[in-house]
């Protein structure tokens, strides 16, 4: 980048840099009077203000070619903001990790393959510190902390789960609230350990259908 | 050229979302979700990471937005933090390339080429295309000008420069544009 102060470009240029501006209608009146002032004075200016009318129309137009977000993007938010207190928690010290261990790879590997191992580790890595981060403190063994963070002593039951390395923590964390489950371990081998509300054998095996129809887990194994 | 946002039922929602009422959070995420993706996606110009950061910035707002205090626009606000998500996920690519920009640059160019192979049939295909070669810098002063609507101050706030370098940016990004279209044969009579 090479910006310049504008003290370093001719008037000229300095009315030019203003057109953008100009053409949006964003400036203030007694910028927008220099610039008509200068382009009455130099009619040849006027014929750029037609080029910032094209770069104008074709930035808007890629813009808008954009589609909207899907409705699955505030699904994912409601739940990233119910997980977020707890990630909050133990942020920096995995990002600080994740760091370290993208420049380790960097340095072993040509670019493009350093590229490609660094993301594919960083988001396992990612991933893993983000389920960490939802990991219940293990206080008294009966107590039980649902995904919206109260607290009861009801009964519980558990499950040993597999997460997909595709699973975003958003996911994750909706999929935990809709089981009114915690992480309360791992991992280990790959699995972690799932704490849910003891609500009988069958609603033991709705909450198993539940985990394996998700997308989101890839194995679950009773406990 | 987009219309300009209600400023006072957005600051009203920031409000609501810094006493811890999520409905509002919902309700601006709605009213501003396509403009903020866009810009994310223009500069990181991958799908996937534009929506991961998309959750991010409302994350922040959600978290932050107690820190608002009203000197911007909510708009700029949130197109501050975003921003400056974008350049840490440009900053961590190009770390991990153990590249400069310029060459990410190239990068970014061949992720479009099918795209943009299919459109250089105009002269508006071919300044689009231009606009996508540009560095991550360069288009997203554009994009905050002519897409975002934002003012020299406003864009001088999202980016964290002087205004002074906002304009020179402007300048010099839309100079480096009429030189890329030059390369295509399109003379634009300037610089």
């Amino acid at each position: 980048m090479s910006d310049q102060q504008p003290n370093g470009l001719s008037e000229r240029d300095e009315i030019e840099a203003l057109l953008p501006w100009y053409v949006t209608g964003r400036l203030d009146a007694r910028e927008r009077a220099r610039v008509e002032r200068y382009v009455r004075e130099h009619p040849e200016a006027g014929a750029h203000l037609a080029l910032v009318r094209e770069e104008s129309d074709a930035t808007i137009d890629a813009n808008e070619a954009i589609p909207a977000p899907g409705p699955q993007a505030l699904d994912r938010l409601r739940a990233s903001i119910a997980a977020a207190p707890r990630r909050q928690r133990l942020g920096s010290n995995w990002g600080d990790l994740a760091n370290r261990f993208s420049d380790w790879i960097a340095g072993l590997a040509p670019p493009q393959l350093a590229l490609a191992a660094a993301m594919a580790a960083l988001l396992v890595m990612l991933q893993a510190a983000a389920i960490g981060s939802l990991v219940m403190e293990r206080a008294g063994a009966p107590a039980y902390q649902t995904a919206g963070g109260e607290q009861t002593t009801g009964k519980s039951t558990e499950l040993l789960v597999g997460f997909a390395d595709t699973a975003t923590i958003g996911e994750i964390a909706a999929l935990l609230k809709q089981l009114d489950a915690v992480v309360v371990d791992g991992p280990r081998a790959g699995l972690y350990r799932l704490r849910l509300p003891d609500t009988g054998e069958d609603g033991r095996k709705a909450a198993i259908a539940t985990l394996r129809q998700s997308g989101v887990v890839v194995s679950v194994l009773p406990q | 050229m987009m219309p300009m946002p209600a400023h006072a039922e957005e600051r009203a929602l920031l409000k609501a979302i810094a006493a811890g009422d999520a409905k509002a959070l919902e309700r601006l995420y709605a009213r501003a979700e396509t403009r903020v993706l866009r810009f994310l996606l223009r500069m990181v110009k991958s799908q996937a990471i534009a929506e991961e950061l998309l959750n991010e910035v409302f994350l922040s707002v959600w978290q932050n937005a107690q820190r608002y205090e009203g000197r911007s626009e909510p708009m700029t606000w949130m197109l501050s933090i975003a921003h400056n998500k974008a350049i840490s996920v440009l900053r961590k690519r190009t770390e991990v390339l153990g590249i400069a920009e310029e060459a990410g640059r190239n990068l970014e160019a061949d992720e479009d080429a099918p795209d943009v192979a299919a459109q250089k049939q105009d002269k508006s295909a071919k300044i689009k295309a231009c606009i996508a070669e540009l560095s991550a810098d360069h288009r997203a002063i554009l994009d905050l000008v002519y897409y975002q609507d934002q003012s020299v101050a406003e864009a001088a706030e999202v980016l964290g420069i002087p205004e002074a370098t906002v304009k020179t940016r402007m300048f010099y990004a839309r100079k480096k544009l009429s030189e890329l279209l030059l390369e295509r044969g399109i003379d634009r009579g300037w610089p």
